[in-house]
């Protein structure tokens, strides 16, 4: 188990995360927030790329600081910003990283084919990546990121550039690597995670909101989101949630604490992205 | 006699004995140990990946230098070998580790079992081993005679010791992610400054200098040198800020 106990990170008088407790087991975890929330901050001291200023990070018991390389070498990594050499072809490219994670070479080579057929980059194995598309490069990153069979795979908005094909073909990768290890996954993009996380983490204001399946968070918001054809009719506080054409309609999607909702639209089942919208847009209450 | 009171089933014993010997057994890593791993599971390819512009500026310093011996008065030849001597090694060192930092897969780099500090380290020892060889060619080509050799060759040593000391130092401490830059810059600044403004008292007070001194000084930075590559290979907390992590 990955445990994050107490942990503060700050940059001189600016604090990036206060107090944050977590535990990480089986699964795929989606860290929510909008972008500047810490996100970035919490995956970059679970990779020990940056340390807590205070508290610590365990894995199973000991501090992962100490751990050293045995902690680093059941990580798999996938940054924001995923570099590659241009020039190298992914199998290329694949072995240098499998020296560099201390893999055996007979090991690597067979492990890199089998990665590349996993990820759908067979055909181009040897083709250079300098023509290959956003989602193929992020497809690499996936691949060495699986390496060295990491029991946990972290990735940092791993979707961020993906066409929809794309990413929902990356969910579903996601989706089946988190049966048998621990996937954290940051993201600002409701719909990577909806139907694949097993738990959904949220940071307000550098703080944890909430850690909880996506229908428990959701259930924070029952009967209060609605739906109507004539938003003028509304004449109590209440925040749009998202709008779309039906039939020539504008339909618009609502949230209110107020009981006279139901008065004016229709109750919808609240989902994700009216949370997301409902707890980072404060500001946009009328 | 007390006794405990555990009660353990011969299963749970064997995992209690084997975590025992899993924490007990593990062999300090040294930096001979280190560097022996990083040579068999790397390979020299994969330790020098990137290397390239570094060996380009290498071949440009190099150039450089040979230019600076032909228009240097051969009077001042021990100022000259004394500032000259760390320079390949600081070219190198510089330019592999910019090239490096600058470069897309920096991050990616030390989140993998042998990190890029480590690889850094490695590469800063062969650096000063390949410096070592230059202060040599350096001096055998400047020096008229073993006396006069004997006298340059431990000088360029200090010279290349001191500065490499310096340079580590730095870039392991100043939060600035380019600070082995400012170790080159302020030799030169250093060494160049009374050769300029002192002439020949400079190379007079540098030829009074005993060799004995000067075997020494090399001995004790080439010493601390290797400390600081250790620490480079090994710290985990403080004191890593141009390679990468700090608590701050």
């Amino acid at each position: 188990m990955l445990t994050v106990n107490h942990v503060t990170k700050t940059y001189g008088n600016f604090t990036a995360l206060e107090d944050i407790t977590l535990e990480f087991s089986q699964g795929l975890y989606a860290l929510l927030a909008p972008n500047g929330a810490g996100k970035t901050t919490l995956i970059k001291m679970l990779t020990t790329l940056i340390f807590p200023t205070r508290g610590e990070i365990l894995l199973d018991g000991d501090e992962i600081i100490a751990l050293d390389e045995t902690y680093r070498e059941k990580i798999g990594y996938l940054p924001q910003e995923f570099g590659y050499y241009k020039n190298h072809s992914p199998r290329q490219f694949l072995s240098y990283l499998a020296a560099l994670k201390g893999l055996d070479k007979r090991e690597a080579a067979r492990k890199t084919d089998e990665l590349l057929e996993l990820v759908s980059l067979a055909d181009v194995r040897d083709k250079k990546m300098r023509k290959f598309s956003g989602g193929m490069i992020q497809r690499v990153g996936i691949a060495q990121a699986l390496q060295n069979d990491p029991r946990i795979l972290i990735l940092d908005e791993p979707t961020a550039g993906l066409d929809p094909k794309e990413r929902v073909r990356f969910r579903n990768l996601i989706s089946s690597l988190s049966k048998n290890r621990i996937v954290i996954m940051s993201t600002h993009i409701v719909s990577d995670i909806e139907t694949v996380a097993n738990q959904v983490v949220m940071f307000k204001d550098h703080k944890l909101l909430a850690n909880n399946t996506p229908a428990k968070i959701c259930k924070q918001l029952e009967g209060k989101v609605f739906e109507t054809d004539d938003i003028t009719a509304i004449d109590f506080a209440h925040m749009q949630l998202t709008e779309r054409n039906e039939d020539g309609h504008t339909i618009v999607r609502f949230a209110t604490d107020s009981a006279r909702g139901a008065e004016i639209g229709r109750p919808v089942t609240p989902n994700l992205e009216d949370v997301f919208l409902y707890i980072y847009r404060d500001e946009a209450w009328i | 006699m007390s006794t405990l009171n555990v009660n353990l089933t011969p299963q749970e014993k064997e995992q209690e004995i084997s975590a025992i010997l899993d924490r007990g057994l593990v062999r300090p890593k040294t930096l001979r140990r280190l560097f022996k791993d990083l040579l068999c599971s790397l390979g020299l390819r994969a330790l020098f990946w990137d290397c390239g512009f570094a060996l380009l500026v290498a071949t440009v310093t190099l150039a450089g230098i040979v230019f600076l011996l032909a228009v240097t008065p051969i009077e001042r030849s021990l100022a000259t070998t004394f500032t000259l001597a760390p320079l390949l090694f600081l070219a190198t060192q510089l330019s592999c580790e910019t090239a490096e930092r600058l470069g897309e897969l920096y991050e990616l780099k030390r989140t993998c079992k042998y990190t890029i500090r480590q690889i850094t380290a490695f590469r800063v020892l062969t650096f000063s081993l390949v410096g070592v060889i230059f202060c040599v060619g350096l001096t055998a080509f400047i020096a008229e005679s073993t006396t006069h050799l004997v006298q340059l060759l431990p000088l360029a040593l200090s010279g290349l010791f001191l500065c490499a000391l310096f340079s580590l130092f730095l870039a392991r401490r100043l939060p600035h992610t380019l600070a082995g830059i400012w170790a080159g810059a302020i030799w030169i600044v250093i060494t160049l400054t009374p050769l300029m403004i002192a002439g020949p008292q400079w190379e007079i007070l540098l030829s009074n200098i005993p060799v004995l001194l000067t075997i020494c000084t090399t001995i004790v930075s080439a010493a601390l040198f290797l400390r600081e590559i250790t620490k480079l290979a090994f710290d985990k907390e403080d004191h890593t800020y141009a390679y990468g992590q700090s608590r701050n």
